[in-house]
């Protein structure tokens, strides 16, 4: 499975992941095209992309979003950029995020 | 066989404390006027007489059952109020369960993160008068080996946890001293100001455990606020590739920008991003300790934290704070720890960097 349930939605052509936060404060950035990613990697930003589309359905009825609990957690952003060359922003906490996708992200010595 | 006792209880049976519940119709004052009164005949004062003493001696007993009893209350009451904080270890065995399999015998890393996270309780007892976390023995609870090449240590709400590092980056993240100090004093602001963590009060709750994790590695090491590597934050948890590309530390608290930082922060309110990692900006209020602490001289577990740990206990330091609140707070609580002379010191080093302190 590489694509989304949804069949309405577009295909989705890239993915950057951003990550904040941790210890370290050290931010990561990284751009990837999904055609570049494993089966196994694009089978899991597909289920955060499913997940995201049920999280705001549930946002729009008043539950709102609930960050990591504690301090120096990771956060997630990921910028998913589609065929028809839409955008769509998807904020994870750390417990929330794939551990596939998480290597997707790390830093590296500057 | 067991034999039983008066009571019908086996004399084997485990004794449980009770407590004495004998009450008397007649009151031991009449029993003993009628014992002594002529007008009765004798069979019958005898056995007043007898009820009399048996009374008196049944009250002996249940004086001496209340203030045994009194003496356990006191007993368990002072327990209570000076609960040693008890310690849980687990491991995760590379995995991202928490808190992973008990540890019931700690060896290796598990005995170093028992030793330095008792350290850090008998720093907060010791040097500021607080039990554990939440002044009150809460236990505490470290994970370690969490997840696989984990470059990161946090606190989650309730307990610790350590990461084992890339190997590139960081190494264990518990090796350091002053991390195991910065993620239990995120559990100590939990409990007090609740610090929110966004924003410049974000960037203070990152402050206060670099700040209280770095003057923790000071006074276990000894060193006077004129050692440099007593402001390094996070110095023994990097990798010997990082440390060959010349990044000794995290963080410096001393100099914050400075080039053997691998994560390195503005130095002045002036140059920071509001919208920046709260981790990042935690550098102007670092430096602001750093410099105060300095010119304070001495150790750093003297006045300079003294008077930091009051503002972070003085309920006016409210979640929300700015580093111009903050810096009000922290210069009021100088006055009182050490008078006018540490006063002008914090309200200095404020100055240093850019921090024009709220009106009162």
């Amino acid at each position: 499975m590489t694509e989304p349930a949804d069949p309405a939605r577009p295909a989705v052509r890239r993915v950057r992941i951003e990550r904040r936060g941790g210890l370290a404060g050290l931010a990561v950035s990284a751009e990837h095209d999904f055609a570049a990613l494993s089966a196994a990697q694009q089978q899991a930003l597909g289920r955060v992309i499913e997940a995201a589309a049920s999280d705001r359905s549930a946002r729009s009825r008043g539950a709102p979003p609930g960050p990591a609990p504690g301090a120096d957690r990771f956060s997630y952003r990921l910028r998913v950029e589609d065929a028809a060359g839409g955008e769509q922003v998807i904020d994870l906490p750390e417990d929330a995020m794939p551990s596939v996708l998480e290597s997707l992200a790390k830093p590296a010595l500057p | 066989m067991s034999s039983a006792n008066a009571c019908g209880r086996p004399s084997d049976a485990p004794v449980r404390p009770y407590r004495s519940m004998c009450c008397f119709i007649v009151p031991p004052g009449v029993l003993k006027k009628y014992a002594r009164d002529g007008a009765i005949d004798p069979a019958t004062r005898k056995a007043l007489q007898d009820t009399y003493v048996e009374t008196e001696r049944l009250r002996g007993l249940r004086e001496a059952h209340r203030i045994a009893t009194l003496r356990d209350a006191d007993r368990f009451l002072a327990g209570a109020a000076v609960h040693v904080p008890a310690q849980h270890l687990f491991d995760c065995m590379h995995r991202k369960g928490l808190p992973g399999k008990a540890v019931a015998s700690p060896a290796g890393a598990f005995k170093t993160v028992f030793d330095t996270t008792a350290k850090v309780e008998e720093f907060y007892k010791t040097v500021l008068g607080r039990n554990s976390v939440d002044n009150k023995g809460f236990d505490l609870v470290s994970s370690l080996h969490y997840a696989r090449n984990y470059d990161n240590a946090f606190w989650n709400g309730s307990q610790m946890v350590y990461g084992d590092g890339d190997g590139k980056l960081f190494g264990e993240m518990y090796l350091s001293p002053d991390v195991i100090g910065h993620e239990l004093t995120h559990g100590v602001t939990q409990n007090l100001s609740a610090l929110r963590y966004e924003g410049e009060s974000g960037a203070l709750n990152e402050s206060i455990s670099d700040v209280f994790g770095t003057v923790f590695n000071q006074w276990l090491n000894n060193w006077a606020v004129t050692e440099p590597r007593g402001w390094l934050v996070g110095a023994g948890i990097m990798a010997p590739p990082a440390l060959a590309k010349g990044f000794t530390c995290l963080r410096d608290m001393a100099q914050p920008s400075a080039k053997h930082c691998l994560s390195p922060q503005p130095e002045l309110y002036s140059e920071i991003d509001p919208t920046a990692d709260v981790h990042e900006n935690s550098g102007v209020p670092n430096k602001a300790f750093a410099t105060f602490a300095r010119a304070a001289g001495g150790q750093a577990w003297g006045n300079a934290i003294k008077a930091w740990y009051d503002t972070c206990i003085n309920r006016a330091l409210r979640s929300d704070a700015t580093f111009s609140e903050f810096a009000a707070l922290t210069i009021a609580s100088a006055l009182k720890i050490g008078g006018a002379a540490l006063q002008a010191q914090c309200t200095s080093a404020w100055t240093e960097v850019g921090v024009t302190p709220a009106s009162p």
